[in-house]
């Protein structure tokens, strides 16, 4: 055996050295979390007073008067930047579930502790973290001086930074801030638009612009997210935009669009949604059979029949649900179609039934 | 030089190999686990849960949980379940022909009702028997499926016909579930532009020891008992150093089958879950990850290294033995359905890096050892042995095995924390010194049991007797 010993000797070693290192590092952490522990619950009841009591200030009037601070906080803040840190965190974490004037004497003590000057110095870190962190405690104070800034990161190349951007434009300036889309190259997850949906839903509700613009998008993300605002706020007279997206090549755009006709109909648009189903994949077929159900007319009989006959028993389920839809009529003439005493039909037919009579 | 120092020689060098291989596979996946950690950590941050859990636009998910014989615990488990924080959700309960009264406990519980359901055979299945649900409205989240015994993969098959949702979450129905658990499982399905995510996984943490209260978790305990706090090490290592790696590299080849979610559409295509091995955990994302490549779709399998999913561990040898010798059957049998894909470049990361390492490194390794030890004692019996070479290789894995987990519990103990006390973090470095003395060596044993059973076409489950959790307070 031609390998010395001597070289694992050493590997040994430096485990061995490493290990201990190791260990000793835990317990050290441990040692001072725990030590910090005590500090933290202190400094969190210290941060928690003073929002509390800024919540419940009052200025009679006087807009120079200001939030009165302990000398033990000044110290703090002056000091310790693991304070600040953590008053940010619980004056972020108030602001998010309060609004009125409570919210603005919030950002007056945010503005009196300059708090705003370390956000900013933040936002230029290249740590995409940080700067994303940074954004949003900018749009949750409701910061605006900085909004050429942050506007600029809404196509940031970190998905971050460039969400929280977004997220603060819109919180910022609600369905106004939306004109991110008009220059946003990457995509928008689909998550971010829930945010984006969920955000601009607690502002009111303008007749604001920019969607049909955003249906012709390059990007198909703005598309589908475009398609999504049309169906949440009602907008009937984009209805021949929304069609002319059944047809696009991205699958995501096509099956948004059923969706969004299926809020936005008219009488015709059954008969444009029966038009396309065999052009579609099954997905697809379920997306718009699902639609059919709540917008087939009566006229639309015959071709709900006829798709009984397709061989695949999740839309002879769909189709059967939509004829149900229709009332009696549509329930009757599903069970004297031919295939209503076979297999799957039979058993679709008995599950619509005690649907219904449930 | 003489034929028996060739041979020594030759077997030496080939252990080694392989041997320094393997540790330099651990050290890549420990420092590439990092990154992927921290990136999450971040990430997750910023996110708001609370939004997904009240939007109409959260994916719909069904829940499997397929039961067999479980009725000492199956109401509380299934009140469990239903008190999930998810809007978007349905909880389909399968009885797989259990032979005790689970079904009856459930329909006076639950006030069910025989339904007319057409089940859809997209996959097949064994006979179901009748699908119920609930008259009381608070309860109408839940379906209970009554169906022939036809085993886990079989049950969760049913339960995928069934799900009228697009997503489905496989969950073993005694496991106890954080309240944001699902909401954190959905969200990377919604995060993934241009590349399908098909399934998402989280950790498995260990609940032996922890206090829990109507199916939920109030008190984080290591466990007191030695097989169970080992294998808490183990799944540490596991979930936050392994799965967080291979999740950073897309070769993710394994969600556990006590927890994680999937693509509907894409299990359905790709004919669910296999009966045919004990493994179906495994050989369901490899399937799905198959057939992804073999239509050159992007995807991903992701995976979160928050803890989401408590279960209970083995605590006695004899379960323990069974459900390794299980675990070993299931991946031989997976690599063997897909061996098409061994360095097979056509599936690219998968057949390149994937395969092989759990061919060589999870399939083997065990084998090896076996082997190494076996030689150890033919050799030791001729005298063939250097001692010294023998003891300093000894002593070089074991501190690098030691090393290894003292670098996880370091991990655990910067991210999630879940031991706060300063005992518990040196119980588990003691456990960690002595696993390699007791706990692996019985581990190996049992993955070789695994081997033989395969050789001779056992495929049983083998019973996984549990002590209960939710019976009493504080289990271990």
């Amino acid at each position: 055996m031609n390998i010395r010993p001597h070289y694992f000797n050493l590997a040994i070693l430096f485990f061995t050295g490493l290990i201990l290192a190791l260990i000793v590092f835990i317990l050290i952490t441990m040692y001072i979390r725990n030590r910090r522990g005590g500090k933290l619950k202190k400094w969190k009841l210290m941060a928690n007073l003073l929002i509390r009591k800024a919540i419940f200030f009052e200025d009679d009037g006087d807009n120079n008067k200001t939030i009165q601070l302990t000398q033990r906080t000044h110290q703090l803040l002056n000091a310790d930047p693991h304070f600040r840190e953590l008053l940010t965190g619980e004056l972020l974490n108030a602001r998010k579930n309060i609004s009125g004037t409570s919210a603005g004497n919030l950002k007056q003590l945010y503005l009196q502790l300059s708090l705003q000057n370390f956000a900013v110095e933040r936002l230029k870190s290249l740590k995409w973290y940080i700067k994303a962190q940074a954004i949003q405690e900018l749009a949750v104070m409701g910061i605006k001086e900085q909004i050429t800034h942050i506007y600029r990161f809404t196509n940031h190349a970190k998905e971050l930074v460039r969400m929280e951007a977004q997220m603060a434009v819109v919180k910022l300036y609600g369905f106004e801030g939306l004109r991110f889309l008009d220059v946003v190259s990457y995509p928008i997850t689909e998550w971010q638009q829930i945010r984006l949906l969920h955000e601009l839903s607690h502002t009111p509700a303008e007749n604001f612009s920019g969607i049909e613009k955003w249906l012709k998008s390059e990007n198909k993300t703005v598309i589908v997210f475009a398609l999504k605002l049309a169906r949440d706020y009602h907008r009937f007279e984009l209805y021949h935009a929304i069609t002319a997206c059944l047809p696009d090549h991205d699958p995501d755009v096509r099956l948004q669009a059923i969706i969004t006709l299926g809020e936005l109909y008219r009488d015709d648009t059954a008969a444009l949604l029966i038009s396309r189903l065999l052009k579609e994949d099954i997905k697809h077929q379920l997306a718009i059979v699902k639609v059919l159900k709540n917008i087939a007319a009566e006229q639309d009989m015959p071709v709900l029949l006829d798709l009984l006959n397709t061989g695949n028993p999740q839309l002879q389920l769909g189709v059967a649900k939509s004829l149900a839809g229709l009332g009696p009529e549509g329930m009757k003439a599903l069970q004297h179609h031919p295939l209503a005493d076979k297999h799957p039909l039979d058993q679709i037919i008995n599950q619509i039934k005690s649907e219904v009579a449930v | 030089m003489s034929w028996q120092t060739i041979i020594t020689d030759i077997f030496t060098y080939c252990i080694l190999g392989y041997s320094v291989l393997l540790l330099m596979c651990y050290v890549f996946i420990g420092i590439y686990s990092i990154g992927e950690t921290n990136n999450y950590l971040h990430k997750n941050s910023f996110t708001d849960y609370r939004i997904l859990a009240g939007s109409t636009q959260a994916p719909s998910i069904s829940i499997l949980a397929p039961a067999y014989n479980e009725g000492a615990n199956i109401i509380e488990n299934v009140r469990s379940l239903l008190s999930i924080h998810y809007n978007n959700m349905e909880v389909i309960i399968i009885n797989d022909g259990s032979r005790d009264d689970s079904l009856d406990k459930l329909i006076a519980a639950y006030d069910l009702y025989k339904a007319d359901f057409f089940v859809n055979q997209q996959i097949a299945t064994k006979n179901v028997r009748g699908v119920y649900k609930s008259r009381n409205n608070v309860y109408r989240k839940l379906w209970v499926v009554d169906k022939d015994n036809g085993g886990k993969a079989d049950a969760l098959n049913v339960g995928v016909n069934i799900a009228r949702n697009d997503y489905i979450v496989c969950i073993d129905v005694d496991c106890i579930l954080e309240q944001d658990a699902l909401l954190k499982l959905a969200k990377p399905f919604l995060e993934n532009p241009g590349q399908r995510v098909i399934a998402t996984g989280g950790v498995i943490r260990i609940a032996n020891g922890c206090e829990i209260e109507g199916g939920r978790l109030t008190r984080i305990n290591l466990p007191k008992e030695f097989l169970p706090r080992v294998q808490t090490l183990e799944y540490i290592r596991a979930f936050l150093l392994g799965r967080m790696a291979w999740s950073r590299l897309n070769g993710l080849l394994l969600i556990s089958g006590a927890f994680g979610a999937f693509d509907k559409e894409i299990v359905i295509k790709c004919g669910g879950y296999d009966h045919r091995t004990v493994g179906e955990d495994m050989e369901l994302v490899v399937r799905m990850r198959r057939y992804m490549e073999e239509r050159n779709e992007p995807y991903k399998v992701a995976f979160i290294p928050d803890p989401l999913c408590w279960t209970e561990a083995p605590a006695t040898f004899k379960i323990l033995g069974r459900q390794r010798n299980r675990w070993t059957r299931g991946t031989i049998e997976t690599l063997k359905f897909h061996r098409v894909m061994f360095f097979n470049p056509d599936y690219g990361l998968l057949g390149m890096v994937s395969y092989p390492y759990w061919f060589f490194f999870e399939f083997l390794a065990p084998i090896v050892e076996f082997t190494g030890f076996v030689s150890f004692l033919v050799f030791s019996l001729f005298g063939w042995i250097n001692w010294s070479f023998f003891l300093t290789l000894l002593a070089f894995i074991f501190s690098f095995g030691f090393l290894y987990s003292v670098f996880a519990i370091l991990m655990e103990v910067l991210t999630y924390n879940q031991y706060k006390r300063q005992k518990d973090i040196v119980n588990l470095v003691i456990t960690a010194f002595l696993e390699p003395l007791i706990f692996h060596p019985f581990v190996v044993w049992a993955a070789i049991k695994g081997n033989i059973d395969l050789l001779r076409k056992k495929n049983s489950w083998g019973e996984m007797t549990r002590q209960g959790l939710s019976q009493k307070k504080s289990s271990n």
